[in-house]
């Protein structure tokens, strides 16, 4: 309970003349000379000490008034023998107990502020301890929040790049394939279709689509004319089409457009290349954010299809075998003069990996010419993925050996490339029949531009290839040497 | 401790696992406050490849899965059953069926509830979400969501705009039975505007990419005024530019 000063000054008044009236009580010896004391001496003291200096002071007041008012009261009261001389020596110690009453008073007002300072600070202590336990309540709510918002962030950068990166291939199917997936994430399109412009036939023929979310071979020589269709509306006019501006194109009369919902030309570098048609997708996704995300997406395919229809019209246009799909030695020999054409004034790496699986011909002995080639192609196609589809296989010389090409990566590079595929004979990873395969490899490497002799140092692709070779020579002598680790 | 000394010492402390373990374990003081910040800025999206299998996991145990993270987990799960690392296709192939048991599960237990006078649309509800998790089946998907239209049909609200019609068209509209969820948002009765009948309209209509329907329903409206979930109501603004 909180009490006012003022209260507290009459309170003090009060006890003093309280204590000064007790000597009525005692009319024959009222300055109690008997016991030696006198009360009125410390009730300012005591109030002093519990009240403060002020209230002490007061009850000094109140005493000493009271004091010298005890002969009136005692004659209007009919005391007799009220003997107030006791009361003629009080003086000194009046004076001590006004002193000891302010300085207890002082004292006792100087711990209460202390006390109350004390108080104060415990008080806002307390106050900003509960402030902080809310807080971090709603923090610990604000972070579950954004946390759950971050871990279902589906069109992050980081994922951007990833999906891009798995466009990052020579291989059309599998840049299409990481396109798509690209599409999937950033759209959550259910169908979809890629189309390529062949410009023999003047017409857009599918080379890739989604169905069901899912990445799926393409329809069935799904062509489409160029006039009559979105697709070819967009290849034409090289303008993204999206179903809510329909109305904004009068030239789009006539022309079906429930296929598509959106719709982006497609370049190889800086050149029309084809059409990413998207027929299907949720209704809550088709929003210009979206458009947006799909159009940067498409943006950024663009050089991975370059590189990849560029590679085609190099590599894949030249004859193959019937059996692995690969191109041959003379075929080998004509890309490997393209690629190094093109970076020898730059100086830029070329290297060419020879590989040959010891024991090829026995193996085609004991199962089948047939068995041993389809061995010789998922070699291929996995020595290829250890490249991130950046290698160029063909066959080489004689049954059993390959060439891989890589464009663009050094000696070292193509060290490393060596060392992921030595793993691959002995891991169990090649077999035929359903058994593991046990195959010994050699290789032989060479790279442009390297410390080799003037012709490969030139650039010469047979050079290059000899080179290879005889470090390929090498390798199989001291396998022969050591022994091969297959029983 | 500085952020970066933290950084460098986090080998030897406790690794919490999400930025609300962090939390608690800097509140006990086991770990500074960076580390919190930390936590909270290292999130990876779940979507971003290579996925996180301890990440999903960690989700897919969450006692109190909502649908929403749900989806999510199913749409990432359905991808990886096609990598080509047999081991991550079998772990989300898994994962999917103890999902799908989930919702089964919650499916059973309304069932087995004792009769309330909401339980018919939270079962309806149940398994609406049941065929959507189930989605890479048609077949499957189609009886959850008929079994959810059935429900539905039978209760009261089913013929006056609310959370039981909304339900009703929704499922029509997954059916793919464009028509007849039409039919029965024109036979409603009165007070069929609100925000999320409409959004089913323009939804029906985009299905059928009738553009011309989409602009005159949305000509004219106070969308701000219809309360919809905000990325609702961007794609409806998006229609009137």
């Amino acid at each position: 309970m909180r009490v006012s000063t003022a209260t507290r000054w009459v309170e003090g008044f009060g006890a003093g003349a309280l204590v000064g009236l007790l000597s009525l009580l005692f009319p024959a010896d009222p300055a109690f000379r008997a016991l030696g004391f006198l009360p009125q001496a410390f009730a300012p003291v005591i109030t002093a000490s519990l009240l403060g200096a002020v209230p002490g002071a007061f009850a000094f007041l109140g005493a000493t008034l009271a004091t010298l008012a005890l002969p009136l009261l005692a004659g209007l009261l009919g005391l007799s023998g009220f003997d107030a001389v006791g009361f003629q020596g009080a003086r000194i110690p009046a004076a001590l107990s006004l002193l000891c009453a302010l300085a207890a008073g002082a004292l006792r007002d100087s711990y209460s502020r202390s006390t109350k300072r004390i108080l104060l600070r415990f008080r806002d202590l307390t106050r900003s301890n509960v402030q902080l336990r809310k807080m971090n309540l709603a923090l610990s709510g604000l972070t579950e929040e954004l946390e759950r918002r971050v871990s279902g962030q589906r069109d992050s950068v980081s994922s951007l790049y990833a999906r891009i990166r798995k466009m990052d291939s020579l291989d059309m199917d599998r840049v299409l394939s990481g396109f798509l997936d690209a599409v999937v994430a950033f759209s959550q399109a259910s169908s979809a279709a890629v189309f390529e412009y062949d410009h023999e036939a003047k017409r857009l023929v599918c080379v890739a689509s989604l169905v069901k979310g899912a990445v799926a071979p393409p329809q069935a020589e799904e062509a489409l004319d160029l006039e009559g269709s979105i697709e070819g509306w967009v290849f034409r006019n090289d303008s993204p089409f999206s179903l809510r501006n329909v109305d904004d194109y009068l030239n789009l009369a006539g022309v079906d457009f429930k296929r598509s919902v959106l719709s982006y030309p497609l370049r190889a570098g800086d050149l029309p290349w084809g059409v990413l048609n998207v027929r299907e997708m949720p209704f809550y996704r088709y929003n210009p954010v979206t458009e947006k995300n799909l159009g940067i997406v498409v943006e950024l395919a663009s050089s991975y299809i370059k590189k990849a229809a560029d590679f085609r019209d190099r590599v894949l246009s030249h004859p193959r075998n019937a059996i692995t799909g690969l191109p041959g030695y003379g075929e080998l020999l004509r890309i490997l003069e393209g690629e190094l054409d093109r970076r020898a004034s730059r100086r830029l790496s070329v290297s060419v990996v020879i590989v040959e699986l010891i024991g090829f011909e026995e193996m085609a002995f004991a199962h089948s010419g047939l068995k041993a080639f389809g061995l010789l192609k998922d070699f291929a196609e996995t020595a290829v993925s250890a490249a991130g589809g950046r290698a160029i296989a063909c066959h080489y010389r004689v049954d059993g050996q390959l060439a891989f090409l890589l464009p663009d990566i050094d000696r070292d590079g193509a060290s490393l490339f060596c060392l992921s595929l030595s793993g691959l004979g002995s891991d169990g990873l090649m077999r035929i029949d359903g058994e593991k395969a046990c195959v010994e490899i050699a290789f032989g490497l060479a790279a442009f531009p390297g410390q080799a002799g003037a012709a490969a140092a030139a650039g010469d692709a047979e050079a290059l290839l000899a080179e290879a070779e005889s470090v390929l020579t090498l390798s199989k002598r001291a396998y022969t040497e050591h022994g091969g680790s297959c029983p | 401790m500085t952020g970066f000394e933290y950084v460098r010492a986090m080998r030897r402390l406790y690794n919490p696992r999400t930025p609300r373990a962090a939390m608690v374990a800097a509140e006990a003081g086991l770990l500074p406050v960076e580390a919190l910040v930390y936590k909270s800025s290292s999130v990876k999206p779940l979507f971003e490849e290579p996925y996180d299998l301890d990440e999903l996991e960690r989700v897919l145990a969450q006692r109190d899965l909502s649908f929403g993270d749900a989806m999510m987990l199913a749409e990432i799960l359905t991808t990886m059953t096609r990598d080509s690392d047999k081991e991550r296709a079998l772990f989300a192939a898994e994962s999917l069926t103890t999902l799908e048991n989930r919702w089964a599960g919650k499916v059973e237990r309304i069932r087995a509830a004792a009769e309330a006078a909401d339980r018919p649309y939270r079962l309806a509800r149940a398994l609406y979400e049941q065929a959507l998790l189930a989605g890479r089946s048609a077949p499957i998907r189609n009886y959850y969501l008929l079994e959810a239209y059935y429900i539905l049909c039978q209760l009261p609200e089913a013929g006056s705009p609310g959370p039981v019609f909304d339900l009703l068209i929704r499922c029509l509209v997954r059916l793919d039975l464009l028509d007849q969820a039409q039919a029965e948002i024109d036979g409603a009765s009165a007070g069929g505007n609100s925000g999320e009948l409409l959004a089913l309209t323009v939804e029906i209509a985009f299905l059928r990419r009738d553009v011309g329907r989409i602009r005159s329903l949305l000509a004219g409206r106070d969308l701000g005024s219809l309360g919809l979930d905000p990325d609702l109501l961007e794609v409806l603004r998006s229609w009137e530019g």
